[in-house]
């Protein structure tokens, strides 16, 4: 094992210098890392861009942000066990709070630092079909018909696929009422679902790329790319009767940030998503803004839908993640039930 | 140069192969160390050598004790049954190979060990094989080619491990009278491993017996013949 | 006069047929393609592609890892195997099964291994953490679950070499005067040459082509910890089809330019390949 720590000193050493040479240049430049989930890639790349240059004008600084982008589940595994992110930006709430409890790393009430529960944007979730809807798909009712391939990555790795679930088991829990027959509707879907990718980018992949499947439950933003970067003519999104709201929150890493001496910085970053240019590259990205104004501006862009939200139709992502994806939870079940 | 062995003993985990074995051999002599295999006759020679380490007793040459020498500095040459040649160097390589590790200080000059090559390849009647590969020599050939090599360093001993066994009969005719010539000529103390008769009686000054890591009967050939030391001496050389 | 094992022509000219056809279908076809993708959009776009700064990032750092990794474990596996088949000892047989257990594992495995050993919560992770030493996440991780899983190349290659060559030799330079080092430089190493050769290829190729155990302990940090492989797969995620198959077709050239170094050497010392007899 001392081979192994003595070839990553040797590394370190190899990559030293070129640390020492950036250190020069005054004021000091900065790093962040932020950790992410699978479909903001280009969403941060634009914001990323625009911080940096607002940054460097307002306090002459040179700041580099670095991504990383997974599935939200193992991105926050992997700031668990020791990524340097200075900031997270994930899929869902309880990642983040998986983080706070297991690591420490920050506040267990971090949802509560910055404006809107920590969440600059949200999104929903709707269906992304082939050209002309060939398969009549018209609301989530139509995704249990025999014959429907529904493409959904696995909500045990995805944060995207949670929210799928979720979204799918509130439509079902306000059609049919019982629990028994929500169960019954979830079983169905599943039956149709012939893959789970582990993270939203893959199953995007698997239907757009391989052309897997009749309909792919997706971000409205990942649809919406789908439709307007990738496939021009080949898809049509069909946004259901009702969804979620899909709110993907932020959190400063504490211990991360106080370690590096990049707190100032890297709460200059979060709060940066709030700011009007930030909304509008949100907006842009067709993530659903906050700010009313940019709102109001982009109102044509997205749809209009009933949503319900985790909190009060599942009593918080504690109480949803213990009831559905825990394991033994209902998507276990279902998945089982569907298999069989 | 006189060697001197005594009471070597030698196990290999459970099975002893050289039990207190001991042995003078006179300055010049040729001996032959005979016995059927398992004897331990190898064993004794690797010991002689330095390649193996004895778990007691001593070996001593012109006198000095050298049981605790490294195979290097022994100043022996050792002949291999397979030959043991350098696959990947010429003839004339592997002749000079033991020259060419010496210290910088003792080695001899390009030139000089051209010639050194030049003058054993004569001694071995290879002459002007120098250029080739071991593979592109005979069986015979490549024996005379690990003599020379043996010899490079002018060892006062030569060790020869079954040097004959993997050669046919007429090739280890003729080998045999040219090592017995090349023995006299450059004045060596020889041992040389066989488990065949008539090759030890021919060759050898001396014969040492060995059977079950003893040795049941040193002396001539002659006297051997004339007065078999035991009923396995009797058995084994008539 | 035919030969006893002389299929008839029609035979012969069948099998060559299927073996080339085989060939093409699984080897030249998708690295064709690969090359195809890449170069859809033309030469500029490719080349633009190639000098994106992550893309540079991650061929430095997969160069850098292979610069590490690939000396380290020749070292390693020339020691090993020189143990292995020149020496009798207690814990060979041991030793033999360790060095195989990397391919044993599967990569994903390994990687979670050094999570474990690494990472925050891990058995060092809480020491590293408080002295400022970053292994996880970062190169020196990388360059770690690489040498994990190429670690046995170079020792497999040459323990069977080694052991069919036996002792004589090196006795042989022993008896000739030769010290230690000597014997191993002037004997067994030009005996193993191409062997090792064999082995810091595979190792080379394997080193920057691996994925799974890298991808768990990258954190695949954009710019800083994707090595090829990894950018190929995030370039790929993010629908940068011309990026992705250009450096994927990169790491392809990487590797036949090793096995054009390999053929080349080949070709130069055949004279000496033909004498050793391999």
């Amino acid at each position: 094992m001392r081979r192994f720590v003595l070839a990553g000193l040797a590394a370190s050493l190899m990559l030293g210098p070129i640390a020492l040479d950036a250190a020069k240049a005054a004021p000091a430049p900065a790093e962040l890392l932020n950790v992410s989930y699978d479909p903001t890639r280009e969403l941060y790349r634009s914001i990323d861009d625009a911080f940096a240059a607002q940054w460097k004008a307002k306090t002459g600084q040179q700041v580099t942000i670095r991504q990383s982008h997974g599935g939200s589940g193992a991105q926050a595994r992997s700031v668990i066990e020791g990524a340097p992110a200075d900031v997270v930006t994930l899929a869902l709430g309880y990642d983040i709070d998986s983080i706070a409890d297991k690591a420490k790393l920050l506040p267990t009430n971090w949802q509560k630092r910055l404006p809107h529960n920590s969440t600059p944007y949200f999104s929903t979730i709707v269906f992304l079909v082939r050209k002309g809807n060939p398969k009549g798909i018209h609301d989530w009712g139509d995704l249990i018909k025999p014959g429907v391939q529904v493409i959904t990555p696995n909500p045990k790795t995805s944060g995207g696929a949670r929210w799928n679930y979720l979204a799918a088991w509130g439509y079902a829990k306000k059609t049919y009422g019982t629990d028994d027959k929500v169960r019954d509707y979830m079983v169905k879907l599943f039956r149709n679902v012939p893959v789970l990718d582990s993270g939203a980018r893959g199953a995007t992949t698997t239907f757009v790329q391989r052309g897997q499947g009749d309909v792919l439950l997706a971000w409205e933003n990942e649809a919406f790319l789908a439709v307007n970067e990738l496939g021009k003519g080949k898809f049509d999104i069909v946004v259901p009767s009702v969804s979620i709201k899909a709110e993907p929150p932020v959190a400063l890493v504490d211990a991360n940030v106080d370690r590096k001496g990049t707190r100032k910085v890297a709460e200059a970053y979060l709060q940066y998503l709030y700011t009007r240019p930030a909304q509008e590259i949100i907006a842009k990205n067709y993530y659903r803004p906050i700010d009313p104004v940019v709102a109001a501006k982009t109102a044509a862009r997205f749809p209009r839908l009933q949503l319900f939200t985790i909190d009060r139709n599942f009593g918080g992502w504690a109480r949803a993640q213990a009831a559905h994806f825990a394991d033994g939870g209902s998507f276990d079940q279902v998945f089982a039930a569907a298999k069989r | 140069m006189t060697i001197t062995i005594d009471t070597l003993v030698k196990t290999f985990g459970t099975s002893s192969a050289l039990n207190g074995v001991s042995l003078d051999i006179a300055d010049g002599a040729f001996v032959a160390l005979l016995g059927p295999s398992g004897s331990g006759k190898t064993t004794l020679l690797r010991i002689i050598a330095g390649l193996e380490a004895a778990d007691s007793g001593h070996v001593l040459f012109g006198g000095e004790d050298v049981t605790d020498r490294a195979v290097q500095d022994r100043g022996i040459g050792f002949v291999f049954q397979h030959y043991a040649l350098f696959r990947h160097m010429t003839v004339a390589q592997n002749i000079a190979f033991g020259l060419t590790v010496m210290k910088r200080r003792q080695r001899p000059g390009k030139a000089d060990i051209a010639a050194r090559v030049e003058e054993l390849l004569g001694l071995v009647q290879l002459p002007g094989l120098g250029e080739r590969f071991p593979s592109q020599l005979s069986g015979g050939q490549r024996q005379r080619v690990a003599l020379a090599r043996a010899l490079a360093r002018e060892p006062k001993i030569l060790l020869l491990d079954e040097p004959f066994g993997a050669l046919d009969t007429k090739v280890r005719r003729e080998l045999r009278v040219a090592l017995r010539a090349i023995h006299d000529r450059v004045g060596l103390t020889s041992i040389f491993v066989t488990h065949d008769r008539e090759e030890a009686f021919a060759l050898a000054d001396k014969v040492a017996i060995l059977s079950n890591g003893r040795i049941e009967q040193y002396g001539p050939p002659s006297e051997i013949e004339r007065a078999p030391a035991s009923e396995f001496v009797r058995d084994f050389v008539i | 006069m035919r030969a006893a094992t002389t299929e008839p022509r029609a035979v012969r000219a069948l099998l060559i047929l299927i073996a080339i056809g085989w060939l093409a279908l699984v080897i030249l076809l998708p690295l064709f393609a690969v090359f195809v993708q890449a170069f859809e959009k033309g030469t500029g776009a490719f080349v633009d592609a190639i000098l994106q700064p992550d893309a540079l990032a991650s061929i430095r750092l997969t160069l850098l890892t292979a610069a590490i990794v690939v000396p380290f474990n020749c070292v390693f596996g020339i020691a090993a195997a020189w143990a292995v088949a020149k020496h009798d000892f207690r814990g060979r047989n041991l030793l033999v099964s360790l060095i195989d257990l990397p391919f044993s594992v599967s990569p994903v495995v390994a990687g979670l291994m050094f999570v474990l050993l690494f990472g925050a919560n891990g058995w060092f992770g809480p020491w590293l953490m408080a002295h400022g030493i970053r292994i996880m996440f970062a190169v020196p991780a990388i360059v770690i679950a690489t040498a994990f899983v190429t670690f046995p190349y170079v020792a497999r290659e040459l323990i069977p070499l080694m052991i069919a060559q036996g002792r004589a030799e090196e006795e042989a330079a022993l008896t000739l005067g030769a010290n230690g080092f000597q014997t191993f430089w002037h004997v067994t190493l030009p005996n193993i040459r191409w062997g090792l050769l064999y082995g810091v290829l595979l190792t080379n190729a394997r080193a920057m082509g691996e994925f799974g155990a890298v991808s768990v302990v990258s954190g695949h940090i954009r710019g800083l910890t994707n090595t090829m492989p990894l950018h190929v797969e995030v370039l790929y995620n993010e629908y940068n089809f011309v990026g992705a198959f250009a450096v994927a077709s990169l790491l392809a050239c990487l590797a036949l330019v090793t096995l054009g170094a390999k053929t080349l050497l080949e070709w130069r010392h055949r004279d000496a390949l033909a004498a050793t007899g391999h």
